[in-house]
């Protein structure tokens, strides 16, 4: 993936839940959110995955860590007990692709 | 992930139950299901795995794998949890894209700097106009690449802000012009002082080009090729 590029944000709800509200933080290497964060998911399909791609890959910072958290209600306020968080890295090489630390 | 190359599906039980049966759905990077899903192998100790599928030309594919009890693949497993992988295409991409097998490669002919310049081929110098050649050149016999029928060629830059800045064959003032005959496979590219005041300073810099053709398009990468700087003081 390249500067510029939409970023691949995606959770699967481990009990397919399709009823819960998924926010996510996407910040820099100094924990600066990059522009447009944070980012709410949409439920794609009927067996929990969750999915945005409007934010988009920044020239500037090497590395970007995303954090994944999910809410029982649309206002993102009260933290599922039920669905875990969690969170992915992704850092720029030399030749500017971005590729994801850990799966 | 290479195109064309097998999608490496794997889900591992985290009890190794090997009586669970694992189906998974594959999407594409608009999230539109591929194929029918794919009911996965179980090989040992709960390692359930597919390969029958191979990486089509989007930029990336989502994986979602659910565990069921039956084997009619109706009831989820209340003790095994669902998981995801996504696999990434190689190269630059972009949503929408619909990627014509064919490639070419691009040249930067300024030649500003001379031998030896490890590949820099021009500088953009940022608040001043600056307009270079580009050769297309088919990959597979290294032939110019015939632009006739092309409908839009884009040239693609970073912004300081981590924007794109996008340049095109169609927009108004000709920035984008194919030099000479369409079969010499030469474009010329104008980048405003306007523009070029907002690119991030890079050396080497990143910049594609994005061929639009009837049949998709194609993305052509040149990343080493191009350098910004700072304006003197």
């Amino acid at each position: 993936m390249q500067v510029g590029d939409p970023i691949p944000l995606y959770l699967q709800s481990f009990d397919c839940n399709i009823a819960k509200y998924v926010r996510v933080w996407v910040r820099d290497e100094n924990n600066t959110q990059i522009t447009g964060s944070p980012v709410n998911l949409n439920a794609i399909g009927a067996l929990g995955l969750y999915g945005n791609k409007t934010l988009q890959f920044p020239a500037t910072p090497k590395a970007l860590t995303v954090q994944y958290i999910v809410y029982d209600d649309p206002s993102h306020t009260v933290l599922s007990t039920s669905e875990g968080a969690t969170s992915e890295q992704w850092s720029q090489g030399a030749n500017s692709q971005w590729v994801k630390v850990n799966t | 992930m290479k195109f064309g190359s097998p999608i490496p599906l794997a889900f591992q039980l985290f009890d190794a139950n090997t009586a669970k049966y694992v189906r998974v759905v594959l999407r594409d990077a608009n999230d539109i299901a591929i194929g029918s899903p794919i009911n996965l192998t179980q090989i040992g100790l709960g390692l359930y795995v597919d390969e029958s599928v191979n990486m089509p030309s989007t930029p990336w594919v989502t994986a979602q794998y659910v565990v069921y009890d039956d084997s009619g693949y109706t009831i989820i497993s209340l003790s095994e949890g669902a998981g995801m992988n996504v696999f990434l295409l190689d190269g630059p991409v972009a949503l929408g894209f619909t990627f014509v097998t064919a490639s070419i490669t691009a040249i930067i002919e300024n030649d500003l700097f001379g031998p030896p310049n490890n590949g820099l081929q021009d500088e953009i110098v940022k608040n001043s106009d600056r307009t270079f050649i580009i050769r297309l050149v088919r990959a597979d016999n290294g032939e110019p690449f015939d632009l006739t029928g092309v409908t839009n060629i884009q040239a693609k830059f970073t912004n300081e802000d981590g924007t794109v800045l996008s340049i095109n064959l169609t927009d108004g003032g000709a920035p984008i012009t194919v030099v000479g005959a369409a079969t010499s496979g030469k474009i010329s590219v104008a980048i405003t002082k306007g523009q070029s005041g907002s690119l991030m300073p890079m050396n080497p810099a990143p910049f594609s080009l994005v061929i639009s053709i009837p049949s998709g398009q194609m993305v052509v990468n040149l990343p080493y090729q191009l350098a910004v700087f700072e304006e003197a003081v």
